[in-house]
């Protein structure tokens, strides 16, 4: 049996982070979340992910900084940059492979997580 | 030429000619004295000629008294004979007395004796006449009488030549002592007129020297003026200021040429006016008439200096506004002479400054659109994630999705809520709660306190309802709090306190105390924390924030202090704001109430 896709979620907001799992898994994604950076970063160095979702508002780490430290373990594995804000500092949006704004419409959304899964690092 | 060697010119030019005066009077004194003597000397002949002649007639009037008696023997001729026989030998006297040449004396005394002769001859005549004798008719007795006179009369005679004599030499001396005189008085005149003659040239040429180096001095003191008067005019008239000049009553006597530009009056029609008449300031938020510095100045005798929110109102209806200073003109002993008054047209200025108070408002607008859009965006994210889970679920799962849909909507409604109630705007000043402006920014700046960790601390003592400009009021609440927290580190604690204060100066006052625990603001910051464009924040701070709360709240007739420590452990900052507390409202509120 083929492996499903494993995504990683980050985010401070519960609530947003509960019903993004719920999206990301009706189309079949094996999703795993954390509301804490810091334990983003241990279940990334335990575990194989083919992609990370992060928020960039969060208490202590801030989406930008978590997408340099994961980089800095495996540079290989896209990450997407979610944010409520509409612009970000551009030297954290660099960093990612793609930025999304949390209003856009869930199946854009998955339009976007399909086709970076596609075309992997380097989008 | 000092003043001592001018004094002693001066006692000279008069000392001199004093003394070379009293010289000739003295010698001219002598000379006269030696001229009465000359003449004393001819009057003294004189004198003796005329007491010998005396003399000579008494003997004769005696003579003829004793012939008359001889010849009649009656007695009466004896009487002229009688009368001068106690008179002649006074008047010998006075003639030895008139002589002091020996000869004279010598012949004076020949004269008295032939006299004593002639004079016991007359005696023994008479004593033979009483006896009868007839001796005294004797042509003999007669001839011896007749030799005595005659001896008598000769040696008158030669005592009167020897005299005439003397008296010649006498008045030849003196007519020689007189031409002496007249020489001498020429001479000494010539003399004293060279002597004079020299020194007054002497003088002249001194007081000539001098007096030219005097005008040359005068004309480089006045060349020296005048190049000074011409300086501070060109300085006046290049100066960019306007620049009123007034007397001490407070008319005005001078306007440079960017005074008569501002204020639309030529110097010679504002002379002499009140600066009221040509200065006509009003203050910008009442637009009443403003005390001139002027009058401030006259009042007090003091440097003033206007607030910059002054309207200069102009003859043609136009209005500029000016930051004038006002000082006193005083002399050396400190009496008032006038005042001038230099002032600027600052309209350019201010309204620059009120471009950037809009641009900062632009600035905050959009810092609080993006922070809506953020507060909105994260529950309008989970409703249409829900709206997507509903087209994809079984409708029994539905009521679930869509009561967590209806929670985020809320959410939304209670944002937008407080956000218009936060951007409620009025035209005229009207009451402000700061307690509630404090509590609606927690709203506004949640995401960046829980994205730092930070504690914010809100104690309020006191409603703290102030007179003024919601908005506004809130721009400077949340740039203070916002200030705070990019102050702090991670897990930092900002503390916003409400509580009611006497201001400075002793009105009722609301404080509004905004502290962190932050790095603190070294001494070199602390100066230009309210400069424009001071900003520590790089890229993400206008460099406005502080300077634009700063002028809000003096316009509100408050004012902000900061005090600030760099001391590791008690570090932090603490901006206090005091604004004018509204009347009527209690001193202490009912509960204090801290979160």
């Amino acid at each position: 049996m083929m492996s499903r896709t494993r995504i990683l979620c980050v985010d401070d907001e519960e609530l947003g982070l509960r019903v993004r799992r719920l999206t990301l898994e009706s189309d079949g994604y094996e999703v795993t979340t954390t509301s804490q950076g810091n334990i983003a970063l241990g279940m990334f160095a335990e575990q194989p992910f083919d992609l990370v979702i992060l928020d960039y508002s969060m208490p202590g780490m801030n989406g930008g900084e978590l997408a340099v430290e994961l980089r800095r373990m495996r540079p290989e594995v896209p990450i997407i940059l979610l944010s409520a804000y509409v612009a970000l500092p551009q030297e954290h949006v660099d960093k990612v492979d793609l930025f999304l704004t949390k209003a856009d419409p869930p199946s854009a959304f998955l339009q976007h997580v399909g086709r970076v899964l596609a075309t992997g690092r380097g989008h | 030429m000092n003043q001592k060697v001018f004094r002693t010119q001066l006692v000279r030019i008069i000392l001199v000619p004093l003394a070379l005066l009293l010289v000739a009077f003295g010698v001219q004194e002598w000379n006269a004295r030696q001229l009465t003597d000359a003449f004393g000397w001819v009057d003294h002949t004189d004198v003796a000629i005329s007491q010998a002649r005396l003399v000579l007639r008494t003997i004769v009037d005696q003579e003829s008294g004793l012939r008359g008696y001889l010849q009649t023997h009656d007695t009466r001729f004896l009487q002229q004979y009688t009368r001068v026989e106690d008179i002649l030998p006074q008047r010998f006297a006075a003639l030895r007395d008139s002589v002091s040449d020996p000869e004279q004396v010598a012949r004076v005394d020949r004269i008295r004796d032939s006299y004593d002769e002639w004079h016991a001859f007359a005696k023994e005549a008479m004593a033979a006449v009483e006896r009868n004798d007839a001796v005294t008719s004797t042509i003999g007795f007669n001839l011896l009488e007749k030799d005595l006179m005659d001896t008598l009369r000769r040696q008158q005679e030669e005592f009167v030549r020897a005299e005439d004599k003397m008296r010649e030499s006498r008045v030849r001396h003196s007519l020689r002592h007189t031409r002496l005189v007249d020489w001498s008085a020429g001479v000494l005149a010539a003399l004293f007129g060279l002597a004079l003659l020299l020194e007054t040239r002497r003088n002249v040429r001194l007081v000539d020297r001098e007096y030219a180096s005097l005008v040359a001095k005068l004309n480089q003191r006045a060349t020296e003026l005048r190049e000074s008067r011409e300086r501070l005019e060109v300085t006046l008239r290049s100066i960019g200021d306007g620049v009123i000049a007034t007397n001490a009553e407070g008319k005005i006597t001078f306007l440079n040429a960017v005074a008569q530009e501002l204020t639309q009056f030529s110097n010679e029609s504002a002379c002499g006016r009140t600066l009221g008449e040509v200065f006509h300031v009003i203050e910008e938020q009442s637009r009443e008439r403003a005390e001139s510095p002027v009058e401030q100045v006259i009042r007090r005798n003091l440097t003033v200096d206007a607030a910059d929110r002054r309207i200069l109102l102009r003859p043609d209806g136009t209005e500029i506004y000016v930051d004038d200073r006002g000082a006193p003109i005083r002399n050396d002993n400190g009496d008032l002479l006038g005042v001038v008054l230099v002032f600027r047209d600052i309209t350019q200025q201010r309204r620059a400054l009120d471009a950037l108070r809009s641009n900062e408002k632009l600035v905050a607008a959009g810092r609080l659109s993006a922070s809506i859009a953020h507060e909105i965006h994260n529950p309008l994210d989970i409703v249409m994630n829900l709206l997507f889970l509903m087209q994809r679920s079984e409708p029994r799962e539905h009521s679930g999705l869509m009561e967590l849909a209806q929670q985020e909507l809320s959410r939304v409604a209670q944002i937008t809520k407080s956000m218009l109630g936060l951007y409620r705007e009025s035209p005229e000043p009207i009451t402000v709660n700061i307690g509630e402006i404090v509590q609606g920014i927690d709203v506004l700046l949640e995401s960046k306190m829980r994205a730092k960790r930070v504690r914010l601390n809100k104690c309020c003592s006191a409603r703290g309802e102030v007179k003024g400009f919601p908005a506004e009021l809130r721009q400077v609440v949340s740039n203070l709090v916002g200030n705070a927290i990019d102050a702090v580190g991670p897990e930092g604690t900002v503390e916003v306190a409400i509580s009611d204060e006497r201001m400075s100066d002793g009105r009722a006052g609301v404080l509004l105390c905004v502290r962190d625990n932050g790095s603190g603001i070294s001494n070199d910051k602390m100066q230009q924390l309210f400069r424009p464009f001071f900003t520590t924040k790089g890229e993400k701070g206008t460099g406005l924030g502080l300077w634009i709360s700063q002028g809000i709240v003096e316009k509100h007739g408050g004012y902000l202090e900061v005090e600030s420590s760099v001391s590791p452990g008690s570090s932090g900052a603490c901006f206090r704001v005091y604004l004018p507390r509204c009347e009527g409202e209690p001193v202490v509120a009912a509960s204090v109430a801290c979160v």
